[in-house]
């Protein structure tokens, strides 16, 4: 096993990724890069490690055999026993994400981890995943923003800033990121709304109407997305229990393969021990519900139906352009 | 009748406004960088991760999260 250090340089890391994006294009998959990457990309400065990517689910195994051939200094991936689920089509359908990671394995365990790579299936929040016309193996900036709606306070100003860089590009789906309120109140007063944005957004009609409450009301969407981000993955933690239990007991094994063997066998005990879908939609609709009346108990007599009903990931396959 | 976003002959975001709160926001050095072309915002944020780089439990895992507890 090889266990010397390898670089943390970003550009190093950098350079990686930008490999595996190269390649993963090479063979004609519609991977779309998100996160702190597409933020950097999207004009907006931002401290990141790792790398999301979404994938076609079906190309999981193509993916596997990506990393499996990647190394940086005698370094390969490896598939994380911390989260995650396989990289494979069943459980990726489900919602869940698969991370991997390159570095050091010291006893069995990931203790030095360099370089993270997280992939997607189905993107949270995010009802149709479409790539930026521009650069097509990014996610959209409308994409990007959905997925920042998470329980991470310093991600909201990243949706914020793609939402105000939309309207600036004439962008109307901008508008369902921006939290700043004045200028919310500011666009609706001088360009008209379309309804379907004012039913996916209903704080806009504040928005339009003038009505002071707006700034009130943001922060309590801001809440309502919090609790339902907290749920989501709490959902997922407890469903990875019974999975991540078998995975600990063949760590040192596990970590000791190459990543496509390590998958198969971690497709193996997946099987038997993780859930595929922890949240259907019914379940979605008792969190999203949940979600409100915990953000009705911190904003008092706030009318719930100004709240967003958000998707819990996208139905269908990357949409390409 | 207003015009849509779209079809709106004015800016709706003001890049003053815009840059305000990019600074007040993100502050001045972070601000600054997503202001420089692209390439040189890749060197820019190398630079900046790389001095503040060690330890690694400051940058790894991202947010700290090391999974849920097993039983």
């Amino acid at each position: 096993m090889n266990t010397k250090a390898i670089t943390t340089d970003w550009n190093t890391l950098h350079k990686l990724y930008k490999g595996i994006m190269q390649e993963i294009q090479d063979r004609g998959i519609k991977g779309l890069t998100t996160g702190g990457i597409a933020c950097v990309l999207y004009d907006l400065a931002s401290s990141t490690k790792d790398c999301d990517i979404i994938i076609p689910e079906d190309r999981a195994s193509d993916i596997a055999d990506i990393l499996t051939k990647t190394q940086i200094n005698g370094q390969h991936f490896h598939l994380t026993l911390k989260y995650g689920a396989p990289l494979h089509s069943r459980w990726l359908q489900g919602g869940w994400s698969s991370h991997t990671f390159i570095g050091n394995i010291e006893n069995g365990i990931d203790e030095v981890p360099l370089a993270r790579l997280d992939f997607f299936g189905r993107a949270p929040r995010v009802p149709v995943t479409m790539p930026d016309p521009q650069n097509p193996q990014y996610l959209s900036r409308d994409g990007v923003a959905r997925m920042k709606k998470t329980r991470r306070e310093r991600d909201w100003a990243f949706a914020n800033f793609l939402g105000q860089q939309m309207v600036d590009r004439r962008e109307s789906e901008g508008v369902l990121h921006i939290t700043n309120p004045q200028k919310l109140m500011e666009i609706c007063k001088n360009a008209e709304i379309p309804p379907a944005l004012v039913y996916e957004r209903p704080i806009l009609q504040l928005a339009i109407d003038g009505n002071p409450e707006l700034e009130r009301y943001i922060k309590a969407e801001k809440e309502f997305f919090t609790q339902l981000d907290n749920s989501r993955l709490l959902t997922y933690e407890t469903a990875w229990i019974p999975y991540g239990t078998a995975l600990h007991k063949e760590s040192a094994k596990l970590l000791a393969m190459d990543l496509e063997t390590q998958n198969l066998a971690m497709v193996e005990i997946a099987q038997q021990e993780l859930q595929t879908t922890p949240i259907n939609t019914y379940l979605w609709d008792t969190l999203v519900n949940e979600a409100k009346e915990k953000t009705s108990r911190i904003f008092q007599n706030i009318d719930l139906e100004l709240l967003p009903t958000p998707v819990a990931f996208s139905k269908e396959k990357n949409q390409s352009i | 009748m207003k015009p849509t976003i779209e079809n709106s002959p004015t800016r709706l975001i003001s890049k003053a406004d815009y840059q305000r709160e990019l600074r007040e926001v993100f502050g001045e050095e972070l601000a600054a960088i997503c202001n420089l072309p692209y390439e040189e915002r890749l060197k820019a944020i190398a630079d900046q991760q790389n001095s503040f780089d060690t330890p690694r439990d400051k940058v790894w895992p991202a947010e700290g999260y090391t999974g849920p507890d097993l039983p």
